[in-house]
């Protein structure tokens, strides 16, 4: 009861917020004399109504396109906050993965709509590779690679005051991603590979956050608030544990167009419910619904090109690794991340 | 891949989201603070604002005004797009004391001395030549297309996320003896220390 409160909280406070931007009242516009009385710095923070005798003047870009380049690595093993060697796992299962790498290619394509919201479609390509190790025999690898699931999301209309920023999206992932990976496992050829090795959740997933940020000068300061809820259980009986995430962050923008920034990222996730009948816990232990979900602090740097000087191409490189990590285990622990993205406004 | 049936927590998020009134709040003003300082304005009088106060934060050298009561000029050049805004912002004020004067010119041709020009966008075409006279006269060029400080001007005004942003290029000021003042550059989106040849 308790843990379905909590679920609800963040979906009870967005919708509270809609429902005063709904009914909130509207701006009233400011004449040239009063404007003239502002200083520089309020001026820039006044939202500008497009001049109709201007029609002429260039729309701002209505699509973006994005690629972004994801690579994690996951290295050693944790129970709680403490860590366990492979020869600990060993005991406890006649398998253990010594290594995961997961790699994600990430398309999307967002649509500025009128009134400013944005519709995004964004497609996942996945691939992961997992070395084994384990009591008797050779050590093995095993690979699966696919489609994941695509995400349409919309991002309503940001909320400004002053120099804050506030944004709010909704998205929903469709159960596209493989669930029914196969191998050659220990238990023979073409045996379904774990939740790890999975390619999707198998299950609508609901994606919402929460998004302030400001800018003041050479600065801007963020915070994000991020859920993803899983809808139901997969075709399998399982539904992959809910993710919450907590990030801020600074973001410098210098003399130049190189744009540095530094994340601090607060996650939270849950095990799975139910279980996979495929599996068989007992090999391994990322193929035991129990050992998923725990908590990890991520710290991110990040440095960004603006390829033209308005900032519509950009590229943009971040390399993060965890501060602290509590797991439901024993469960690999995330070793680090990097990717590398690339952004165009048309 | 269907799904089985939702879980109740499932099942309330997304009622939840329907109770959101997003669809139906998307194409709406959100809210202001209310508060003394306004908060909306029309393109073009919220520029000839920026450009009024731009002359607080512009060192001139003395040899850009032609005697000690001559008055501070605002002009543009191109199509205008000011009509009368900045000339009535500006009446009764007064800029780095001085009694302000507000002028368009159609081109590079008829430029007559000023301080503060707004090179528009049909005017972009003169850029070289406007660039030239801005050097030798002291004038800060001010421009909104794109590339501005690329073709060698000197601020740039963009509205971004219905903000006005501006970029600054302070090497291409200092070629003109006009120095950029520190709490401008603070404020500014983007600062430029190199000039384009």
């Amino acid at each position: 009861m308790v843990s379905t409160a909590r679920s609800l909280a963040f979906p009870m406070a967005l919708g509270m917020l809609g429902v005063l931007w709904t009914v909130g009242p509207g701006l009233a516009q400011t004449s040239p004399t009063a404007l003239a009385e502002l200083s520089l710095e309020e001026l820039i923070q006044v939202e500008i109504i497009v001049d109709g005798s201007m029609e002429d003047r260039p729309a701002p870009p209505p699509w973006t396109v994005a690629y972004r380049y994801v690579q994690r690595s996951f290295d050693e093993y944790r129970k709680g906050t403490d860590a366990a060697s492979f020869a600990e796992i060993l005991d406890l299962f006649p398998v253990v993965p010594t290594t995961i790498r997961q790699e994600a290619h990430l398309l999307e394509l967002t649509r500025r709509t009128h009134g400013r919201a944005q519709l995004s479609l964004l497609v996942p390509f996945i691939r992961q590779t997992t070395d084994h190790i384990r009591r008797t025999g050779a050590p093995f690898t095993l690979e699966s690679q696919g489609i994941g699931a695509p995400l349409l999301s919309v991002t309503a209309r940001p909320w400004q005051w002053g120099p804050q920023l506030l944004h709010l999206s909704v998205g929903v992932s469709l159960p596209l991603g493989s669930i029914d990976e196969t191998g050659p496992t220990p238990r023979g050829p073409g045996t379904q590979l774990p939740y790890t090795m999975q390619i999707g959740s198998g299950t609508y997933d609901l994606e919402t956050s929460l998004t302030l940020s400001r800018r003041r000068g050479r600065h801007g300061l963020g915070a994000r608030l991020f859920s993803e809820i899983h809808l139901g259980r997969n075709d399998h009986d399982y539904s992959l544990g809910d993710r919450w995430l907590l990030s801020g962050w600074w973001r410098g923008h210098f003399e130049s167009r190189w744009q540095p920034s530094f994340e601090v990222h607060v996650e939270r996730w849950s095990r799975i419910d139910g279980f996979d009948a495929a599996l068989d816990p007992n090999i391994a232990p990322v193929a035991d619904a129990n050992f998923f979900g725990g908590r990890r602090i991520d710290a991110v740097a990040g440095l960004r090109y603006a390829l033209d000087p308005s900032d519509r191409h950009t590229v943009e490189i971040t390399v993060g690794v965890p501060l602290y990590q509590s797991l439901h285990g024993p469960q690999p622990e995330r070793d680090w991340e990097i990717s590398g993205g690339w952004q165009l406004h048309f | 891949m269907a799904t089985a049936l939702l879980r109740p927590q499932g099942l309330l998020a997304l009622g939840m989201i329907a109770l959101l009134g997003l669809v139906p709040s998307l194409g709406q003003e959100p809210p202001s603070k209310p508060g003394k300082t306004p908060t909306r304005g029309k393109e073009y009088e919220v520029k000839a604002a920026v450009l009024y106060k731009l002359g607080r934060f512009v060192t001139w050298p003395a040899s850009a005004f032609q005697g000690s009561d001559a008055p501070f000029t605002l002009a543009s050049v191109g199509k205008n797009p000011f009509d009368d805004i900045l000339a009535n912002m500006v009446t009764g004020k007064r800029i780095t004391n001085r009694p302000p004067r507000v002028q368009h010119f159609d081109g590079p041709s008829d430029l007559a001395p000023c301080q503060i020009l707004f090179v528009t966008a049909e005017a972009l075409t003169h850029m070289p030549t406007l660039r030239r006279r801005a050097r030798a006269e002291h004038i800060l060029t001010v421009g909104e297309t794109e590339d501005f400080l690329e073709q060698g001007g000197m601020v740039h005004m963009a509205v971004v996320d219905d903000r006005l942003r501006l970029s600054i290029n302070v090497a291409e000021a200092a070629e003109a003896d006009l120095r950029i003042s520190a709490s401008l550059l603070r404020i500014s989106h983007r600062v430029v220390q190199e000039t384009v040849p």
